[in-house]
């Protein structure tokens, strides 16, 4: 599947985007006062951000006691691997759900959300860019409306709707929910990037003989390549932080996703089991990391590219 | 090729939000100790029964309050922070990257992580404000004063990545010559900011803060980890906003009045929509 190839460097256009407006020339006439506002506006925002995670990652390798034993340290005193362990390999959790299952259930949701939304954004996208009607812009306007309008209030007609057609309780069902944002997403993000093929192109398609799909599949789909990497990676972090609609749609805990299963674990007050829970969240968020850190680049395309209008 | 477009934009765009707005004047019910109840047509009778309800006013007030809070102090913020990510120094890919993690972190963990931190027994904000002497009794930081702050946290530490990289991408859209010009004719830091880049970034701004808005609305899960754990019933808490409200009606079987009180939340999202659109527009028209 084209969608799925892994990111690559795009050219030098997108890369620039997000440089600073002058480089090296101010460097240099950069004062001490200018400096000391550099280092601090640095260790305030690197702080904000990392201080949870830092407590996700040291509580995560606490024992219980150690836990409980007063003030939280930043470093325990005692790492420990027990809680992974425990949670992977031993306990399998308050109502019998491991996290392997979940992670399996996870990324099967969120191949088939990236699946649907390819089928569904791409040719969208192609008609959106090359056509102006009163329905494209209707369809436009729903695909704006819909990556603002969700969660629960979506849920609800969705559940009655997939009730009716028996896909409570099964992970499909699950995807085609995600399918509503991610599309809406990705049609947005698209229709952009199929905007900026030079219409020339597809006229000598056409002369060679190519129909509609023909053009889409052998000249659009190639070059807008770079913007469907960052819509599939996008639509993959969306997928694997769903909570609401796993949470409703299925009901039975082999089928819960890391997300509905990490909620699980969360017991009655003073009754946490804080380590492995902490140490559930923390496996939770490894797979969106490697995507953030490895394709920063893509994905700040698409969500900024996903904003802008 | 219009047609796939056509049957796909109806079906999963249409339907389920026109469906939504209709079940919210029904009765229609699933499951439930209630039996079975023929679904008709009810009016405003879900609409009456919530808005009577204490627990939703109590909660919608306080979502506002939330919402207005995050989205005001993340975009403050995001001034900040996009304006030195806008500057050149050593290592400011690394501090990019770090100030994105938070986007990788799913919402339901968010919650859960901050309720750690806030916890009266193993917390370390708590234990902070205890070591400091700016708390006497600790207790899970939410049900104290100024409880609004701590559940604002959260979701700004959330919000703030996202609305960085926008403030970003529309700093780099302003016209250097202008900061230039601003620089040479004396204007420090703080001038050239209102003079250039708020002007220069305020369409954007406009265009997207209505969305982070209905974004808060619908927040949902970090709001469920978040008290699951410290005060554990949202309703005692005082703490059911309208997202957790119509959840625990969807749970009840009470497929109306969960509906009724999505179509309330999607009245406030609309009305946002409407503000943002009408905002960007004038702010188009003005160039």
């Amino acid at each position: 599947m084209v969608a799925l190839e892994t990111p690559r460097p795009s050219g030098n256009a997108t890369r620039a985007r997000l440089r600073p407006a002058r480089a090296s020339r101010s460097r240099r006439k950069r004062s001490l006062g200018n400096r000391i506002v550099i280092l601090v506006g640095s260790l305030f925002f690197v702080g904000f951000a990392l201080y949870p995670l830092a407590y996700l990652a040291s509580g995560a390798l606490k024992s219980q006691s150690e836990i409980y034993s007063g003030f939280a340290h930043l470093l325990p005193k005692y790492a420990t691997l027990t809680n992974f362990h425990q949670l992977l390999f031993v306990n399998t959790g308050v109502q019998g759900i491991s996290f392997f299952t979940a992670a399996r259930n996870s990324i099967f949701i969120a191949l088939m959300t990236i699946a649907f939304t390819v089928a569904v954004a791409v040719p969208a996208a192609f008609v959106l860019a090359r056509r102006q009607t009163w329905f494209t812009a209707l369809v436009r306007g729903w695909a704006r409306l819909a990556q603002v309008v969700g969660g629960i209030v979506v849920i609800i007609p969705l559940f009655l709707i997939l009730h009716h057609l028996h896909l409570i309780n099964t992970l499909v069902g699950v995807s085609l929910a995600e399918t509503i944002p991610c599309s809406a997403f990705g049609i947005w993000v698209l229709t952009a990037f199929v905007r900026q093929v030079p219409y020339e192109i597809e006229e000598a398609a056409r002369m060679d003989g190519a129909g509609e799909w023909g053009v889409l599949r052998r000249v659009v789909v190639p070059l807008i390549r770079p913007g469907m990497t960052s819509v599939v990676l996008v639509v993959f972090l969306i997928s694997w932080c769903d909570f609401l609609n796993p949470l409703v749609l299925l009901n039975n805990p082999g089928q819960y996703t890391v997300t509905v299963a990490l909620y699980t674990y969360i017991g009655e007050p003073g009754q946490t089991l804080w380590g492995q829970l902490l140490a559930f969240g923390l496996l939770a968020c490894i797979p969106p990391l490697i995507v953030i850190i490895l394709a920063e680049r893509h994905i700040v395309r698409g969500l900024v590219a996903g904003a802008v209008k | 090729m219009l047609l796939p477009v056509t049957i796909v934009a109806v079906v999963l765009g249409g339907y389920p939000i026109v469906t939504g707005i209709w079940v919210g004047f029904t009765n229609e019910r699933v499951g439930g100790v209630f039996g079975i109840v023929k679904t008709r047509f009810v009016g405003f009778t879900n609409f009456r029964t919530i808005i009577e309800d204490p627990l939703f006013r109590g909660g919608a007030v306080l979502i506002l309050e939330i919402a207005g809070a995050v989205v005001g102090i993340t975009y403050v913020l995001a001034y900040l922070q996009a304006s030195l990510l806008n500057m050149d120094f050593p290592l400011r890919r690394v501090v990019r990257t770090i100030a994105l993690l938070p986007m990788a972190v799913p919402a339901v963990v968010v919650g859960t992580l901050f309720g750690y931190l806030y916890d009266p027994s193993v917390g370390s904000i708590d234990g902070w404000l205890v070591h400091l002497g700016l708390v006497k009794n600790p207790q899970f930081l939410p049900d104290a004063n100024f409880r609004w702050i701590w559940i604002a946290i959260p979701a700004i530490w959330m919000a703030l990545p996202f609305a960085t990289l926008f403030l970003l991408a529309a700093m780099q859209g302003i016209d250097e010559e202008q900061l230039e010009a601003a620089t040479v004719d004396g204007a420090g830091w703080a001038r050239r900011f209102w003079h250039v880049t708020f002007p220069g970034t305020r369409g954007a701004l406009a265009a997207i803060v209505p969305l982070s808005f209905a974004a808060q609305m619908l927040a949902f899960e970090m709001y469920l980890a978040l008290f699951g754990q410290g005060g554990g019933d949202l309703a005692s808490a005082g703490v059911l906003i309208p997202t957790v409200y119509a959840y625990q009606n969807l749970s009840d079987g009470l497929m109306g009045r969960a509906a009724a009180t999505g179509d309330l939340i999607l009245v406030a999202i609309v009305a946002a929509f409407g503000i943002s659109r009408y905002l960007s527009l004038r702010e188009d028209r003005k160039r």
